[in-house]
C-alpha cells in the first residue's frame, strides 16, 4: 500500500469506529432501543448528531484529502450493516457521497468548509435515517413533519459544525493536527 | 481466565448468526453470563424489558428481536475485548489483525481515559463541562490513529509464525456451551 492510501484508510477507520462506538454507547445508555421502533427512530438522530457527528466532522478535518468522507461513509455503513440496521447503512452511503461532493468544492478546513460539510452530513443523516427508519418500522411520514425535522437537524448540525471548527482550529494551533 | 481468539471468533460468529435467525433471548443471556459485568447486565435487562412493553403496546412485537440481537452483539464485543488474550488475535490474522486489536482495546482504554479525566477535574476542583472532556478524548483518538499508522509504516507488529493454537479447559468449555446454546435456540424456535 502507498503511504497516502495507508494514511487515508487508517485514519478513516479509526474515526468511523470511534464515532460508531460513541453513538452505540450513547443510544444504548439513553435506552433508545428501549423505546425501539416508533419513538426511537425519531430520537436517534438527536443523539447521533452530537458527539458522534463531532467525531466524524473532526475526522474530515484530520484526513484532509480526497476520498476521505466517502471512505468514512462506507466504513460506517459497513459497521451499521453488521449491526443489522440497514436504514442507517444506506444513510451513511448517501452522506459519504454528498460530503465528498461538497468537500471537493469547498475543501476540508476553514470555517465555511467545516460548517457546510458538517451541516450537510448531519442534516442528511438525520432526515434520511428518519425517513428510511420510519418506513422500516412501517410508517410513512407526511411532508410537513419531514420539513420540520429537516430544518431541526440542519440547525443542530450546523451548531455542531461551529463547535467542530473551534475544536479543529485549537488542535491545529496546538500542533496535534498536521 | 483468558480465551484464545482462534476459538472465540467462530463461537461468537455462530452465536451472532443464530441470534439473527431466532429471537435471540437465549444468546443474549448466555453472552451476558460469560462476560459477567453486572452493571451492564442490569442496564441491558431494563432496556430489553422496556422495549418488550413498548413494542407489545404498539402491536409491533416483530421488531423485538432487534433489541435482543443488538444486546447480543454488545455482549459479544465485551467478551472479545475483555476475555480474549490479545496476542492470539495476531496469531489468527497476522498483520491484518492490528486494527482488530485496536478495535478490541477501544472500550477499556476509553473508559480508563475518561475515568482519569474526571478524576483530574475533581482533584483540581473544576466543574464538569462537555468541552473539557471532549478535547482530551479527541487528542487521544488522533494519537491512536497516528500511532497505528506509524506501527504499519515501521512494521512494529513483527513477523509471526503461525502455529496451532494452544487451547485450555475454558476454551473447550466456551465452544461447547456456545454450540449447545445455538442449537438449543434453534430447537426452541421450532
Amino acid at each position: 500500500m502507498k503511504r497516502e492510501t495507508r494514511r487515508l484508510v487508517v485514519y478513516s477507520t479509526v474515526f468511523s469506529i470511534a464515532s460508531f462506538g460513541v453513538a452505540a454507547a450513547m443510544s444504548l445508555s439513553a435506552g433508545l432501543f428501549a423505546v425501539g421502533g416508533p419513538v426511537g427512530v425519531f430520537l436517534d438522530p438527536v443523539i447521533n448528531l452530537t458527539v458522534p457527528l463531532l467525531l466524524i466532522s473532526i475526522g474530515f478535518q484530520v484526513i484532509n484529502s480526497k476520498g476521505g468522507p466517502l471512505l468514512m461513509g462506507l466504513i460506517s455503513a459497513a459497521l451499521f450493516a453488521v449491526a443489522f440496521l440497514p436504514f442507517l447503512a444506506l444513510t451513511n452511503v448517501v452522506v459519504g457521497l454528498a460530503v465528498e461532493g461538497s468537500s471537493r468544492i469547498l475543501g476540508y478546513r476553514g470555517m465555511r468548509a467545516v460548517v457546510v460539510n458538517t451541516a450537510l452530513a448531519g442534516g442528511l443523516e438525520g432526515i434520511v435515517s428518519v425517513l428510511l427508519g420510519a418506513l422500516f418500522v412501517g410508517y410513512l411520514i407526511n411532508a410537513t413533519l419531514a420539513l420540520i425535522f429537516t430544518v431541526a437537524y440542519f440547525a443542530e448540525s450546523s451548531v455542531i459544525g461551529i463547535m467542530s471548527q473551534s475544536l479543529g482550529s485549537y488542535l491545529l494551533k496546538s500542533g496535534v493536527l498536521k | 481466565m483468558k480465551l484464545n481468539f482462534a476459538v472465540v471468533l467462530p463461537a461468537l460468529i455462530l452465536i451472532s448468526a443464530t441470534a439473527a435467525l431466532t429471537n435471540g433471548v437465549l444468546q443474549m443471556g448466555f453472552t451476558a453470563l460469560v462476560h459477567r459485568k453486572w452493571r451492564v447486565i442490569v442496564i441491558e435487562a431494563a432496556v430489553v424489558a422496556a422495549s418488550f412493553i413498548v413494542l407489545s403496546n404498539f402491536h409491533r412485537l416483530y421488531l423485538f428481536p432487534f433489541a435482543t440481537r443488538i444486546m447480543t452483539y454488545v455482549n459479544s464485543y465485551l467478551i472479545a475485548s475483555e476475555l480474549v488474550d490479545r496476542p492470539t488475535v495476531l496469531d489468527v490474522f497476522g498483520e491484518r489483525g492490528v486494527p482488530l486489536v485496536i478495535a478490541l482495546a477501544y472500550y477499556p482504554t476509553f473508559i480508563s481515559v475518561g475515568r482519569e479525566l474526571i478524576e483530574n477535574l475533581k482533584v483540581r476542583g473544576l466543574k464538569f463541562s462537555p468541552s473539557k472532556v471532549v478535547l482530551p478524548l479527541l487528542v487521544f483518538t488522533i494519537k491512536v490513529a497516528n500511532e497505528l499508522e506509524a506501527a504499519y509504516t515501521v512494521k512494529l507488529y513483527g513477523k509471526f509464525r503461525r502455529t496451532l493454537p494452544k487451547l485450555g479447559l475454558w476454551d473447550y468449555l466456551f465452544v461447547l456451551s456456545s454450540v449447545v446454546v445455538s442449537c438449543l435456540s434453534l430447537v426452541i424456535l421450532r
